[in-house]
């Protein structure tokens, strides 16, 4: 995420700060909050769950546990990843190996020398010739964080973490 | 002087073209059979060579080249082919030999084996996977018959027994969760996620 944070003194001297913000969207809840460019994390104001602001690009080897950013999620090329799920509210970058359930808000992108074995549920799927994909279902397009519904449902109250990344 | 064709009737064609040349993803000038969008068919179906379907078809497609689903198709079939294309609307399981392109437009539901695919952004797809070598390898055992040697199909009057797709019974985790704590419910969390074989 690019942006600045700019400071300048207003008419009556005091120093005032411009930040400038982003809207993220939290992968417990599916709740909205408003975060300067600049977090690289922050609490949602809904259900007041800590959360990863920013990307996540893997470039190794990783094993095990939930990956979950409110940016884009990346697998490299050179990657191999076993994870039992990957969150991500942006979207989902896969070039490398993965295993796992995929869970995304955006775009979920399979390069053409991926290879992924689990399951998708993303508003949007795209895959390139060339990459092996196997397991399923594929749910596309969905709303897997459900943002809109959950909140609508619960009267905007905030409801209860139906998503647990720890353990 | 015209030439010698067949009687035209207010600039149209009197007889329609069944076959028309047109060249598919590999650039070969292929004889295609079309179905048009105002067809409706229902039972099996064997093509030699490429195929285009427009319009309404229900039960087996099975081809020797390319089969393409265009936009405007409504099918309920169970596709076996060297090389598909979806365009439009399939409800049924694919077994491509080659490749599969699943264009921007395609609404797909159903399970797809094929060594090579394409998903184009904006599509549709609700199924199951299996891409690459692997899949490549099961494809060959179940290789499609010659016509020669497969054995006599039924009149074409009679509808071939329908193949729905695999049934999806799954839930993400916390839809689960979610809707048990409306119940009032309070349910163990499952350790294990789902999919993370």
């Amino acid at each position: 995420m690019l942006g600045s944070l700019t400071g300048r003194r207003d008419e009556t001297g005091i120093r005032t700060a411009n930040v400038q913000t982003a809207a993220i969207v939290c992968y417990h809840c599916g709740g909205s909050t408003t975060v300067s460019v600049r977090a690289m994390s922050a609490s949602c104001e809904h259900c007041r769950k800590s959360l990863d602001v920013h990307d996540l690009v893997i470039k190794g080897h990783h094993w095990g546990g939930v990956l979950c950013t409110c940016g884009r999620l990346t697998i490299g090329r050179k990657a191999r990843v076993t994870a039992k799920m990957a969150v991500s509210s942006l979207g989902v970058d896969i070039l490398g190996q993965f295993q796992g359930l995929v869970v995304s808000g955006g775009l979920v992108t399979i390069g053409p020398r991926a290879q992924l074995v689990g399951t998708v549920w993303a508003p949007a799927l795209s895959i390139d010739p060339g990459a092996v994909v196997m397991g399923g279902p594929f749910v596309v397009p969905s709303d897997p964080l459900g943002h809109v519904v959950i909140n609508s449902a619960k009267g905007g109250l905030p409801v209860p973490p139906p998503l647990r990344t720890t353990g | 002087m015209e030439p010698a064709g067949p009687p035209r009737l207010a600039g149209r064609p009197m007889v329609e073209k069944e076959h028309s040349v047109a060249s598919n993803e590999s650039g070969v000038n292929n004889e295609m059979t079309v179905i048009g969008r105002e067809t409706t068919i229902r039972g099996e179906i064997d093509f030699e060579q490429s195929a285009r379907i427009m319009g309404h078809f229900e039960g087996k497609i099975r081809s020797r080249g390319e089969v393409q689903i265009g936009e405007t198709a409504q099918c309920r079939a169970e596709v076996d082919a060297v090389a598909v294309v979806v365009e439009g609307t399939l409800e049924g399981n694919i077994n491509a030999h080659d490749r599969l392109r699943i264009g921007k437009t395609a609404h797909l539901t159903g399970d797809i084996c094929a060594p090579k695919l394409q998903v184009d952004e904006g599509a549709t797809f609700v199924g199951h996977c299996r891409v690459g070598d692997a899949a490549a390898e099961g494809i060959q055992a179940r290789s499609v018959p010659t016509a020669a040697s497969r054995p006599p199909t039924a009149p074409a009057t009679q509808p071939a027994p329908r193949t729905e797709p695999a049934a999806i019974d799954f839930k993400p985790p916390w839809r689960e969760r979610a809707e048990a704590d409306a119940k009032g419910e309070a349910t163990p969390i499952r350790a294990g996620g789902n999919g993370a074989a």
